[in-house]
């Protein structure tokens, strides 16, 4: 449609505009606002196509005019008190993330990769020496056993009597280091208990990224969006660190222990 | 092992710790001192469970584990007239000041914190039991 006067057709333009963008926006606020838009533009058309009806036209126009400024009021404070809600239940959390909680993470996977190496040194030292000490009495057997075949059967344990008591006593001890060696092994497997608890703390560490992430997706969604309230732990009073971070060693544990009457 | 001579190797002890890995640590230290008679819980509920209805010794316990903590399991044992005197030690990767004193407060008989030795259980248990037979 062509329209003489340049006003209409601007005019008429924006308001086919709207009409088609408040048709795709599912949002309530935004289609009321649209809504207002639409009347006080078909004034304007009104007032640009019957100038003879000026007055009229004019007392019309404010009254959409108002109610148009009264949208655009009620749209600015929606968009204030969504900042104002990122503000509150977004940024706090997020700032946390970011200044304590993964620079912490990274700290706490460092100990799980010092803990699981010195673990796995600790272990491959016990192995080694119980190579070493196994093969040493294993030549010293043989030596035994090569000696007892060269001589005659009568005398041949006499001839090894001794060498047999110092093995034996050899062996008494090896029995002894094999089994310690052990036991060893098995205190070092601990690194799996500590290693795990670190590693527990820092999956719940990237829940809480997924879920403030989804929170953002929400936030930015038309439908809106719930602050989701953080679940507290059961009767934590105190706050447990666990393995990784700073805490007293056992021995000062011992002496605070000891001060106590312990 | 002369700090230990004089305890019951007969008793009977419960170890309770999420981590399974742990319970077997601890299990297999307390076999290596003489100790035969060992019961294990995953966690604080089932300790108490089993606390109640089993004839215990001793708890050995860890401190941060799901649906009951080893600081509540603690308090319970001390508030039941039945198992209030029972020695109970945490073994716990929790090694800050506060978390002793909490667990002195509950009436910990006392506290070794992980990565621990041998050498540690064995001067502990020597302490708790000293004056026990």
């Amino acid at each position: 449609m062509k329209h003489s006067n340049p006003n209409l057709s601007l005019i008429m333009a924006l308001k086919n505009h709207i009409f088609d963008e408040s048709l795709a926006a599912n949002n309530e606020q935004v289609t009321e606002f649209a809504n207002s838009l639409n009347n006080f533009l078909s004034s304007l058309i009104v007032q640009e196509s019957r100038p003879e009806e000026e007055e009229t036209n004019k007392t019309a126009t404010a009254s959409l005019c108002h109610d148009l400024y009264s949208q655009i009021g009620k749209l600015t404070r929606k968009i204030h008190s969504s900042l104002d809600g990122f503000n509150k239940d977004l940024s706090p959390g997020i700032g946390k993330l970011l200044s304590d909680d993964i620079p912490d993470t990274s700290g706490k996977i460092k100990y799980v990769i010092n803990l699981t190496e010195e673990s796995a040194n600790k272990v491959i030292n016990l192995a080694e020496k119980q190579i070493e000490d196994i093969t040493a009495q294993q030549s010293n057997i043989t030596e035994i056993i090569n000696k007892l075949a060269e001589n005659n059967p009568s005398n041949a344990l006499m001839t090894v009597a001794n060498d047999l008591k110092i093995n034996l006593e050899n062996q008494n001890i090896l029995c002894s280091s094999v089994r310690d060696s052990a036991v060893q092994i098995i205190t070092t497997q601990e690194f799996q208990d500590l290693s795990g608890q670190v590693l527990k703390k820092v999956t719940t560490l990237i829940e809480e990224v997924e879920s403030n992430l989804v929170q953002i997706v929400k936030m930015f969604s038309e439908e809106g969006y719930e602050p989701v309230a953080k679940p507290k732990s059961n009767s934590e009073e105190i706050k447990l660190t666990g393995p990784g971070d700073a805490g007293c060693s056992q021995d000062e544990i011992n002496d605070l222990l000891a001060s106590l009457g312990f | 092992m002369g700090a230990l001579d004089h305890v019951d190797r007969n008793m009977k002890i419960l170890v309770v710790d999420d981590f399974s890995t742990m319970r077997r640590i601890v299990k297999n230290l307390l076999m290596q001192i003489g100790f035969g008679h060992i019961d294990e819980a995953e966690d604080g509920k089932v300790a108490l469970g089993k606390l109640k209805t089993n004839k215990y010794d001793f708890v050995i316990s860890d401190w941060n584990m799901p649906n009951m903590m080893g600081i509540d399991l603690l308090r319970s044992v001390r508030s039941d007239p039945d198992l209030k005197h029972l020695p109970f030690m945490m073994i716990t990767a929790e090694s800050q000041k506060d978390n002793v004193l909490q667990a002195v407060q509950a009436g910990v008989s006392n506290y070794v914190v992980k990565p621990f030795t041998a050498d540690t259980l064995e001067l502990k248990l020597g302490m708790i039991f000293k004056n026990k037979k």
